[in-house]
């Protein structure tokens, strides 16, 4: 053969690739791009997704001048039997190619989280546009009613969500950021089960609310109430169980080693009250055989700053700070015990992963006991060993004019 | 059997310019040699060379009564040189002289004080060196003629190179005299082993080609090879290096340039010293050298004058350069029409709503722009400098700039385009670049097509291709693959001088070492 | 008259027996490792690896005893004619089928990837790309594969070195929590992509220098064996093992959740395109077996016309030997294991061994 006419045997196939047509091609003004998808579950069974679309800018803001008025993103609602269903419904309303590659957030409202997530939560395992990394959210109300709040800085509620989440996470952690990949390995692990973080909507304080410029009431979304991550929601296997408040949710951060961060307010010297910044730690859940009895040591370390003082004097002195240490480990501690407590008693679902931690240092013994685990959870001891050690006490040493 | 119309017309062509030469040479074949009588030879001269009204035959007596005649080419031969030394001798100054012997000797060994006298018979070598610029003497009564060396033809000035400009290193380039040339290299590798083998080539033209090498680093087999090619061509003439580069070349079919060119001197000193061999054709400036690999079209002479850490950095570069320039308006339509999800989501709207409005897919508005790009390119070249820089302005900055306000374009495109072009002149070497410009259309149909899949596919086979060029018998993509450890240091960066102890590894050179002792030991 | 006259360098065949034991065992195995062998899938990959090492070496031994031969010549010269014969055309067999599982495997794989576009398209691209590398004979598979090679080791670093981060070491515990079992279990489908090495026994032969035979493959075995151990640990470490056994293509999904500085995000595209060039080069080293093979059997003086045909038939019998990707997947990892590795990988070439000693044939030292 000629090199000449296997060149052209390839610009024959070439031709022929080109001539069908160019499958999957989408330009990128025939997209809508969503970015948020809130599922809602009806009473009567049915299924309610609704999708948040970016609208592109349209680029030439200085010439037209007048783009800043309109909103930058619809909501789309379509109700179906099942996910996948629902989803290609929305066609029959949308002019574009729904694009779900750039998603990032999915919201379950509590009742499709109370009927369990793990059907619902199938299709963006499996469709190949849906990234795994997408964080989840469940809240009490609806979930379509989560993006409907204006948001303050960023463009887009899921804008403003995402940003949220970083610093309520790093910051105050009272909240537990979960992607799809993690509720399913903590479902799909033995001995824990899956927590995901709370997304509600409170009211704005009085401070907050700034004079409306005109009637843009309508149907926007509404001015009066603003986002709020604090909490958690406990499942048991993929079905809902219950809440976790702020605390309880810093509870778990220091229980299960998500992160060592945020804010303690302690009790001081004479009524007045100092607030610890804990900086960092680790912690361990230890299950522990002794005399033939296993039971559960939860050991935590955390190192801390003095973050302020609201008055509190000598706060140089040694025999201080070792008090103040032991006064923020007893808060810890007793917040720890309170939510092992109401972990096993009341909710009956091990999402601190005890089970697992015996899964993984003694397997062997998991065997045995895996099948009773949910009765044994609920009667095991548990031991609370928390250690803070306060470092820095700030760029001041004592109030100037409390000499 | 199937046989291609253009073949036929070509043999019938070849069979045509066969008869025509016969005719040509059947002419004057009987009277090959020089005969006693001067009227005679002239006679054939003059038959020969008839309408030839360049050549000038002056008649004159030498010793006031021996008659002769200086025939030359006027433009070709120097003519303060004829009137001054050649016309003076033998008219005035050949008195007082004894003529023994031979006449034609005599005037050789005693009056023409030339250095290039040399003594001829026949005809047809009288007639080459009268058009290659030589005065012939034709003298009463003798069957031999003497060649004088007056060539002196006016040939341009020695100037800086115009494709190849340096910031540092030497500014001269060739120009379109071989001799010219020849001695440009020579003062740069004054070894005795430096090699000049001369050809001609060319069935009109004549045109002298020279084979260039260093004895002791050179392949005697590629040297011999490339002897061997150029003796096979039969061609009516060559008017520029690039006849002879495509017909010597391995990879007739290829893309791919497998014959360097240069106008520096320098270069080709460099290319000499690795091993290569280099061919100068008469009547240009660009002088081909050979075998030549692809990475050397990632070098440029700078890279070994300047420090090392900038010349790596820029060597860097234009590997980078090589890739947006042949990628990067595939990549764009890969993943925009075909990956979004790739996108930051922010960048992602902001492309998005460029393209709000935009009426053609992206696959049109690329091939567009493209399109329009290579006309003004296209047309900064060929129109006179001061009006090119004009076109340059108006078609850059009005075009782009109203074809975005219009709507038809969206501004990420235009950039798009503008930074491929540019990307492009990176690449030092203008003819490899022009390769990867055609292969451009090639990766944006594909990726328009398959998405990131068929932009792979597509430099799978143009990867394919270059794996499986050789070039005078190396293997074109050395050394990267066949990969050579020891001379990577010349091919992603340019390694420090002292670290370049050996020549490349991918010539079956005879002499590897290239320096005697490492720098640390001094 | 040889059929192929190129020669190979050591290095060559190093980089060429990784692309094309790694170049699908990325992308496919840490799931069905991991199906099996749950969170010890890693050690799975460890020990498979050290397996690799002895199919490497029955390959090295018969090649030592003939070196100039390959497995369908060799097989003539130890069991004589007819037998031989047949062992070659089931070793030409082999590859040809081995070759339509990996076609069809790409296919399935890009067609996740680009779902509208039939998969047939694909299949048919990558083995013309690979009959147009054949067609230039072995040296050119080579190059290619070396060009190919530090951009594939690189991206599996990468990937590696992007995720470090996502890495929770607890998803790792219980180390062997249910015995040595399910890892010994674990084992069978990477060995059978380690014993791949039977390819080489067709390549060995044109090797420049024969005495770099043994280092080179062995090299070969080491590095592969460590790539494929960064995507399995790698793959567990984010997923866990039961997530990453039910995940298709796990290293994919790995790729997916990448996210740097909110810039580089989702590079699994590009990853699919170099997944893409490593299996092509797979697929070009089997196809090379399968054609310089059949034109030994069949005694021809030259194998470029056979290439064509050849890649037709393979990407036919990819297109309708499985109905779908169940199939496909029931068939990779519990039909093919037995039929390859105890059969053609194994099996035969240990019989071969055996008897070329028995029979006192060969070079013996």
């Amino acid at each position: 053969m000629k090199p000449g006419k296997f060149l052209l045997l390839i610009y024959i196939s070439l031709t022929l690739m080109i001539v069908p047509g160019c499958w999957s091609r989408r330009e990128l003004n025939s997209l809508s791009i969503s970015q948020a998808i809130a599922v809602d579950l009806e009473p009567d069974g049915k299924i309610v997704l609704t999708f948040l679309f970016v609208k592109p800018d349209s680029g030439q803001k200085q010439m037209g001048g007048g783009s800043g008025s309109g909103m930058s993103y619809v909501l789309v609602s379509e109700k179906g039997e099942t996910l996948f269903d629902t989803q290609r419904d929305i066609y029959l309303s949308l002019p574009r190619k729904l694009f779900m590659g750039q998603n990032s957030l999915v919201i379950y409202s509590e009742q499709a989280a109370r009927a369990g997530l793990g059907p619902l939560m199938d299709l963006f395992f499996r469709h190949k546009d849906f990234r795994l990394t997408n964080y989840v959210f469940v809240t009490r109300g609806k979930a379509s009613d989560m993006l409907k709040f204006q948001p303050n800085l960023e463009s887009n509620p899921v804008r403003e969500i995402f940003g949220a989440i970083t610093y309520a996470h790093m910051r105050v952690s009272k909240t537990i950021p979960k992607d799809i990949k993690d509720f399913l390995i903590d479902l799909g692990a033995p001995g824990i089960e899956p927590v995901l973080p709370e997304i509600e909507l409170v009211p704005k304080l009085a401070g907050e609310e700034l004079p409306q410029s005109g009637s843009s009431g309508g149907g926007g979304p509404s001015q009066k109430t603003k986002l709020r991550l604090a909490g958690m929601a406990v499942f048991k296997e993929d079905k809902f169980v219950d809440w976790l408040s702020p605390d309880e949710t810093r509870a778990l951060h220091f229980a299960v080693a998500m992160g060592h961060l945020g804010i303690e307010i302690i009790p001081g010297p004479s009524d007045k009250k100092l607030a610890v910044e804990i900086i960092g730690g680790t912690s361990k859940i230890k299950p522990i055989v002794k005399n033939g009895r296993l039971f559960i040591r939860i050991e935590s370390t955390s190192a801390a700053n003095i973050g302020e003082t609201m008055g509190v004097k000598g706060i140089d002195n040694p025999d201080l700070i070792n008090e103040l240490n032991k006064e923020t480990e007893n808060v810890i501690r007793e917040r720890i015990e309170k939510l092992v407590k109401k972990a096993q008693k009341e909710y009956r679902s091990d999402f601190m992963g005890f089970g697992s931690a015996i899964w993984r240092e003694m397997p062997q013994y998991w065997k045995e006991i895996e099948n009773e685990w949910d009765e044994l959870f609920t009667e095991i001891p548990v031991e609370v060993v928390v250690k803070v050690d306060i470092k820095g006490i700030g760029m001041a040493s004592d109030y100037s004019n409390e000499r | 059997m199937f046989i291609p119309i253009w073949e036929i017309l070509m043999l019938g062509k070849i069979c045509v310019d066969g008869e025509m030469m016969k005719n040509f040479w059947s002419r004057f074949k009987k009277k090959t040699y020089l005969s006693f009588s001067l009227e005679e030879n002239l006679q054939i001269m003059r038959r020969i060379l008839f309408n030839c009204m360049d050549v000038v035959y002056r008649e004159f007596y030498i010793d006031r009564y021996i008659r002769a005649v200086l025939v030359y080419a006027e433009g070709l031969a120097d003519k303060a040189l004829i009137n001054s030394d050649i016309l003076k001798s033998l008219m005035l100054q050949s008195q007082d002289k004894k003529l023994t012997g031979s006449l034609v000797d005599a005037v050789k060994t005693i009056i023409l004080p030339f250095a290039e006298v040399k003594n001829v018979t026949e005809i047809e070598k009288i007639i080459n060196s009268v058009l290659s610029g030589d005065s012939i003497l034709l003298i009463e009564n003798c069957d031999q003629a003497l060649i004088i060396g007056t060539r002196g033809w006016e040939h341009r000035a020695i100037t800086e190179p115009s494709t190849e400009t340096v910031i540092r290193g030497p500014r001269e380039a060739y120009v379109e005299s071989l001799q010219v040339n020849l001695a440009l290299l020579r003062r740069k590798i004054k070894s005795s082993e430096l090699k000049f083998e001369k050809l001609i080539v060319g069935r009109y033209t004549k045109t002298d080609v020279v084979i260039a090498y260093i004895n002791g680093l050179a392949d005697p087999e590629i040297v011999k090879e490339v002897k061997r090619r150029i003796q096979k061509i039969d061609i009516d003439g060559i008017l520029e290096s690039n006849y002879l580069e495509e017909l010597i070349d391995d990879n007739p079919y290829s893309i791919f340039p497998t014959i360097k060119h240069t106008e520096r001197p320098d270069t080709t000193a460099g290319l000499l010293l690795e091993g290569r061999v280099a061919v100068f054709v008469d009547g240009t400036p660009f002088v081909l050298s050979m075998p030549n690999l692809f990475t050397s079209y990632m070098q440029s002479p700078e890279d070994y004058y300047e420090r090392y850490y900038i010349s790596s950095f820029i060597r860097l570069l234009r590997f980078m350069a090589l890739n947006i320039s042949l990628l990067l308006p595939a990549a764009y339509i890969a993943v925009t029409t075909f990956h979004p999800e790739m996108l930051p989501t922010v960048l992602l709207l902001s492309l998005a709503g460029q393209r709000e409005g935009v009426p053609f897919p992206a696959l049109i508005e690329v091939l567009l722009m493209e399109i329009i790009f290579e006309i003004l390119r296209e047309a900064g070249v060929r129109l006179p400098k001061a009006v090119g820089q004009t076109v340059s302005i108006v078609g850059a900055l009005v075009i782009g700039e109203a074809a975005v306000s219009a709507g038809i374009v969206s501004p990420a495109m235009v950039i798009i385009v503008a930074l491929t072009g540019i990307a492009n002149f990176v690449m030092p070497a203008y003819n490899a670049a022009g390769a990867v410009r055609l292969l451009r259309f090639l990766m944006i149909i594909l990726a328009s097509v398959l998405g990131l899949f068929g932009v792979m596919f597509g430099l799978m086979l143009v990867q394919g291709h270059l794996a499986s060029l050789r070039t005078f018998g190396v293997p074109y993509l050395s050394p990267i693959a066949p990969i050579s450890i020891e001379d990577q240091k010349d091919v992603w960066i340019r390694g420090p001088w002292w670290t370049m102890q050996i020549r490349p590894r991918f010539f079956n050179n005879l002499n590897q070492k290239r320096q005697k002792v490492k720098r640390k030991d001094k | 008259m040889p059929l192929e006259k190129g020669k190979i360098s050591g290095k060559q065949l190093t980089v060429l027996y990784i692309t094309t034991i790694v170049a699908s065992a990325v992308v496919f195995l840490p799931g069905v490792v991991a199906a099996k062998a749950q969170q010890d899938a890693w050690i799975s990959s460890i020990i498979a690896a050290i397996t690799g090492f002895f199919l490497a070496l029955l390959v090295l031994r018969l090649h030592s005893r003939f070196p100039e031969q390959n497995v369908i010549q060799y097989s003539r010269t130890i069991l004589g004619k007819w037998p031989g014969l047949i062992t070659g055309a089931g070793f030409a067999w082999f590859f040809i089928h081995i070759n339509a599982v990996i076609i069809r495997e790409f296919g399935a794989f890009l067609a996740t990837v680009l779902p509208e576009t039939p998969p047939v398209v694909f299949m048919a691209l990558i083995v013309l790309l690979s009959a147009y590398y054949v067609r230039n004979g072995l040296e050119v598979c080579c190059r290619i594969a070396e060009f190919y090679f530090p951009i594939f080791v690189l991206q599996v670093v990468v990937i590696v070195l992007l995720v470090v981060k996502e890495v929770r070491w607890q998803l790792f515990e219980p180390i062997l929590g249910a015995g040595w079992g399910p890892v010994i279990e674990g084992i069978f489908p990477p060995v059978m992509w380690f014993g791949e090495v039977i390819t080489m026994s067709m390549i060995l032969p044109y090797l420049h220098d024969k005495s770099q035979a043994a280092r080179s493959l062995f090299l070969g075995v080491l590095l592969a064996g460590i790539l494929f151990f960064l995507a399995s640990f790698f793959t567990i470490g984010v997923f866990g093992g039961d997530l990453t056994a039910n995940l298709n293509f796990p290293v994919f999904e790995l790729a997916r959740t990448i996210s740097i500085a909110q810039f580089l995000e989702r590079v699994d595209a590009v990853l699919m395109s170099f997944w893409v060039a490593g299996g092509v080069i797979k697929i070009t080293t089997f196809n090379y077996c399968a054609v310089l093979g059949t034109a030994q059997l069949l005694n021809l003086s030259d194998y470029k016309p056979i290439i064509l045909p050849l890649a037709v038939i393979q990407v036919f019998m990819a297109l309708t030997g499985w109905e779908n990707v169940g199939q496909l997947k029931y068939f990779i990892n519990d039909i093919i294991a037995p039929y390859s590795l105890i059969l053609f990988e194994g099996g035969i070439p240990l019989m071969l061994l055996v008897i070329a000693r028995i029979r006192r044939l060969g070079v013996t030292k």
